[in-house]
């Protein structure tokens, strides 16, 4: 395995990234690669570094990735036009893919992310046919009432937290104000929904896409159909699960019947599975769903590969 | 910018390398060390944002990521404080020969500090020019018991009736990091208060909240630094984003605050 720092993009506000090669190096060509994208504002190394142990532990497997910052977020520098964050996110993981084929051949991708990126992720996937598969980790784009209780439950419960809203030290109003704004907007997403196009956000704030679930469901279908492979991990413990319970959980098993999509539920884990028991079960998941994807179940070089994973 | 790996093949560090920009070009040249686990990832930004300032202010500033952290090699597993030390000063090297300077600075945050400072304590005639402890780890074991106590803070706040199987884990773990005990045995062996040998010509502590430690620290390096400061500059604890503060705030004041000091020690 050998790891190289790379620059992507325009020379003038170049993005950071990481290749992690397969043993034999950048000179190898291969026609399948991992590209992990930012969560949220954690930089290219993942949530506990997720990302970093399972690009090493794919190079093993022979599968090379790319981790990378999007403009503005970890090592990358802010963009200086006007592209909306929701267009930069998928030019941007289509300047690494061309990074990709460039120096490594590679012509089909697999895409990580979790949380924001794994909503950026289903949104390439949708812009672009090179991605061969999703792997979603803790989606949401939703904004419903009890989601926004779930995510302020424990600093509406925290002592401390409650001392600083006493005190005027709290930004807990402000986010009040700005998770009812959202809420409104979730709603009205959803009355518009019949007309809504796949994969289109509905409304925007900051980092986090508001789209009806119908309008997400009928992008997931249309992924599906098209031939992507899409797995969708949730944690139980994560507001994202109410999500998945109230507007996903039916639609997904339909979807599910396809056998290019699939959906894993970890009982005991937070947002980011911070818990090292939760991490090393996604990590094993993401290699074997990662094996398949690159090989084909069923083929010699699978086996091959099952056996390195395991 | 120029992200880059440095060290042996067998201990790969990566850092990035800010090439001094303005009109006014320094000799010198600035280490930024960063903080450790669950800290390290939400002040990242804080950090790159420091590293652009100093930049600006004409010098050259190396970023790293210690051995089992962040894009470097290894895994936090198998990383030990006296490596961590010598990481620190690989980065010296690389700096010195990058920059061409041997007017070199140190910034370290939190745990980032405190190896800095140990490390540049047990080099023999450290030539540093500046020292900015930033909210360093006073003493090691107090750090311990104080991490731990966040894991079991976050284990109550998240999973407040949790299942006696999904407690248990081979390895010690702190908010998604494992911490193992020969790791918590070599922290718990740091001591700020009792570090040998000279540090550098001038040291900075920065502080956000009034806290004893500081003022003992601050008379201890007396004798290990021809200037010492102590500096209070309110702002967001910007490594504390698990505690629900915002991952990846950067704190502009306390960045210009640094920046500005260190830039001083260049005149």
């Amino acid at each position: 395995m050998t790891e190289t720092a790379v620059l992507l993009g325009p020379r003038t506000s170049p993005l950071v990234g990481v290749v992690c090669d397969p043993p034999g190096g950048a000179g190898a060509t291969h026609d399948v690669a991992c590209l992990f994208l930012n969560a949220g504002f954690t930089h290219r190394v993942g949530p506990q570094r997720l990302h970093v142990r399972v690009a090493r532990r794919l190079a093993a497997m022979g599968v090379p990735s790319l981790r990378f910052d999007y403009s503005g977020v970890g090592d990358s520098g802010t963009r200086s036009d006007a592209t909306s964050m929701e267009d930069s996110t998928i030019e941007e993981a289509q300047e690494a893919m061309r990074f990709m084929t460039a120096t490594r051949g590679v012509q089909r991708f697999v895409l990580i992310g979790v949380c924001w990126g794994a909503d950026n992720a289903l949104r390439v996937c949708g812009a672009d046919p090179r991605v061969a598969a999703v792997a979603a980790i803790d989606f949401y784009s939703v904004y419903s009432f009890r989601y926004f209780v779930r995510t302020h439950k424990s600093r509406l419960l925290d002592p401390r937290s409650l001392g600083s809203l006493f005190l005027g030290r709290s930004a807990a109003p402000a986010r009040l104000v700005a998770g009812l704004i959202e809420i409104a907007k979730s709603r009205r997403a959803k009355r518009r929904a019949p007309t809504a196009q796949p994969q289109a956000a509905d409304a925007e704030d900051g980092m986090l896409p508001v789209r009806s679930p119908d309008s997400i469901v009928k992008g997931l279908r249309g992924l599906v159909d098209r031939g992507a492979q899409i797995l969708m991990v949730y944690a139980r413990g994560a507001p994202s699960f109410d999500q998945y319970q109230m507007h996903f959980r039916r639609p997904m098993a339909e979807l599910e019947r396809s056998g290019r999509f699939r959906v894993e539920v970890f009982a005991h884990a937070d947002h980011v599975f911070t818990r090292l028991r939760n991490q090393a079960w996604l990590i094993e998941l993401l290699l074997q769903w990662v094996s398949d994807m690159a090989v084909g179940a069923g083929t010699d070089e699978h086996v091959a590969l099952e056996a390195r994973v395991s | 910018m120029n992200p880059f790996f440095f060290g042996t093949s067998q201990r790969q560090l990566f850092g990035i390398h800010h090439p001094p920009e303005g009109v006014e070009l320094r000799d010198g040249a600035v280490l930024i060390s960063p903080p450790l686990g669950h800290e390290y990832i939400a002040a990242h930004r804080p950090l790159q944002q420091l590293a652009v300032r100093l930049a600006r202010q004409g010098l050259h500033v190396l970023r790293f990521d210690f051995f089992g952290c962040g894009d470097s090699a290894g895994d936090l597993e198998e990383a030990t404080v006296a490596q961590w030390r010598d990481d620190v000063q690989t980065a010296l090297q690389e700096l010195r020969d990058m920059s061409g300077s041997r007017r070199l600075s140190i910034v370290g945050l939190r745990l980032g500090a405190t190896v800095a400072a140990a490390s540049a304590a047990a080099a023999t005639g450290s030539d540093l020019r500046s020292l900015v402890l930033w909210e360093p780890v006073v003493n090691g074991a107090d750090y311990v018991t104080e991490m731990f106590g966040e894991q079991r803070d976050w284990e109550r706040r998240t999973f407040p009736k949790p299942r006696p199987e999904t407690l248990h884990w081979p390895v010690p773990e702190v908010l998604g990091f494992p911490i193992t005990e020969d790791l918590q045995r070599d922290l718990g062996a740091l001591d700020l208060l009792n570090l040998p040998g000279r540090l550098a010509d001038r040291a900075l502590v920065v502080q956000n909240e009034e806290e004893s430690d500081y003022a003992s620290l601050r008379t201890s390096l007396t004798s290990q630094a021809g200037e010492v400061e102590l500096s209070m500059v309110e702002h967001e604890a910007c490594w504390r984003g698990h505690r629900g503060g915002t991952i990846a705030l950067v704190p502009v004041p306390v960045n210009q605050a640094i920046s500005d000091w260190i830039a001083e020690g260049y005149r």
